[in-house]
């Protein structure tokens, strides 16, 4: 049994871990429609407790406005920093047990699709606001409507693809976590 | 929460998703179908397009006659040079009337209304069909930063 100090050390060695490799996936390009940043924020949600995981989510999402492959997300940011915080703090509030049940994929599966909808109707509502800023004669709920429609497609392919990294993905992230930090 | 509870939230929380998303994927297949639809309704349309060179020179084409249905690449191409190289996402303009992109400039393709003012192409020119009366402008501008500049 590691004594309460090393735990310790471990956490933050781990802790310290995630939000390199959080940050260091910013900075790299991806596919349009595959992103592991919400799993990461997820599984940290998960071991470390809503605060650091939505504390982990708000901070990479605040490096990803001005270092995304993508270009500079600009009004967006606060946006994105509160979608990616809301997956870390449900991480921190669903129980997986230490068993690896089939269950738990299947349950992370969900989790994954609907946190992925939630914070894309969140970003889609960031730029909705930008759209409805003058020039523009609409308003931000004509905007809205628009936005996520228009954004359809992104939503889906983000939704399906974050399904299958959760539902095979969580479980072994967090138990590995768990083995590394002795619990 | 017991086992039989757990499942039934984790079922409703599933079909929720699948029905928020196919119905938002839906509307955007409408709202693609809609567009399409009231763009190709007219067999010969009217545009206006105009090329700004980055240099102070601006050239408009206004009222030019094209088919309905037509690509903006394809009405470019009726009063331009153009060159260009096509990509799984579309075609992706390397030079009009000569004037070359580089890494930091490059032609950038917007449309005016009067709604949202100028929005920048939302893909490649040969898969945006153009609408009666619609304008569309050809901008040689700074892409070495994004947001790009909306053409002045």
């Amino acid at each position: 049994m590691p004594s309460k100090k090393r735990t310790n050390t471990r956490q933050i060695a781990l802790f310290s871990i995630l939000v390199a490799v959080g940050t260091g996936l910013q900075v790299l390009w991806r596919p349009p429609g595959l992103e592991f940043t919400s799993l990461l924020t997820f599984s940290t949600g998960v071991i470390f407790g809503s605060v650091l995981g939505a504390s982990l989510g708000a901070f990479v999402m605040f490096v990803n406005a001005f270092l995304s492959p993508w270009g500079l997300a600009g009004l967006n940011m606060p946006f994105q920093m509160l979608g990616m915080s809301i997956i870390g703090t449900v991480g921190g509030l669903y129980k997986m047990e230490n068993d690896g049940k089939a269950r738990f994929h299947a349950e992370t599966a969900v989790l994954g699709a609907f946190l992925t909808f939630v914070y894309y109707s969140i970003t889609n509502l960031g730029f909705a606001v930008y759209l409805a800023l003058p020039p523009s004669s609409i308003t931000l709920l004509e905007a809205l409507v628009l936005v996520q429609v228009w954004g359809a497609i992104f939503t889906l392919l983000y939704t399906v693809s974050n399904t299958l990294l959760f539902g095979i993905g969580a479980v072994p992230i967090v138990n590995t976590m768990r083995k590394l930090l002795g619990r | 929460m017991s086992v039989k509870r757990r499942t039934f939230t984790f079922v409703v929380l599933a079909l929720l998703v699948w029905a928020l998303v196919a119905s938002l994927t839906s509307a955007y297949y409408f709202y693609l179908y809609s567009n399409l639809f009231q763009k190709t309704r007219k067999p010969i349309i009217h545009l206006n397009l105009g090329f700004n060179y980055g240099n102070g020179t601006v050239q408009w084409f206004n009222q030019t006659e094209a088919r309905g249905g037509d690509t903006l690449l394809d009405i470019t191409m009726q009063v331009a040079k153009v060159n260009h190289t096509i990509f799984s996402y579309g075609a992706f303009v390397n030079s009009i009337n000569n004037v070359n992109n580089t890494a930091s400039k490059a032609w950038i393709w917007w449309t005016w209304t009067q709604q949202f003012g100028w929005s920048q192409g939302p893909i490649a020119s040969d898969r945006y069909a153009l609408g009666d009366d619609e304008t569309a402008y050809w901008y040689y501008q700074d892409v070495s930063a994004w947001p790009y500049s909306t053409p002045p």
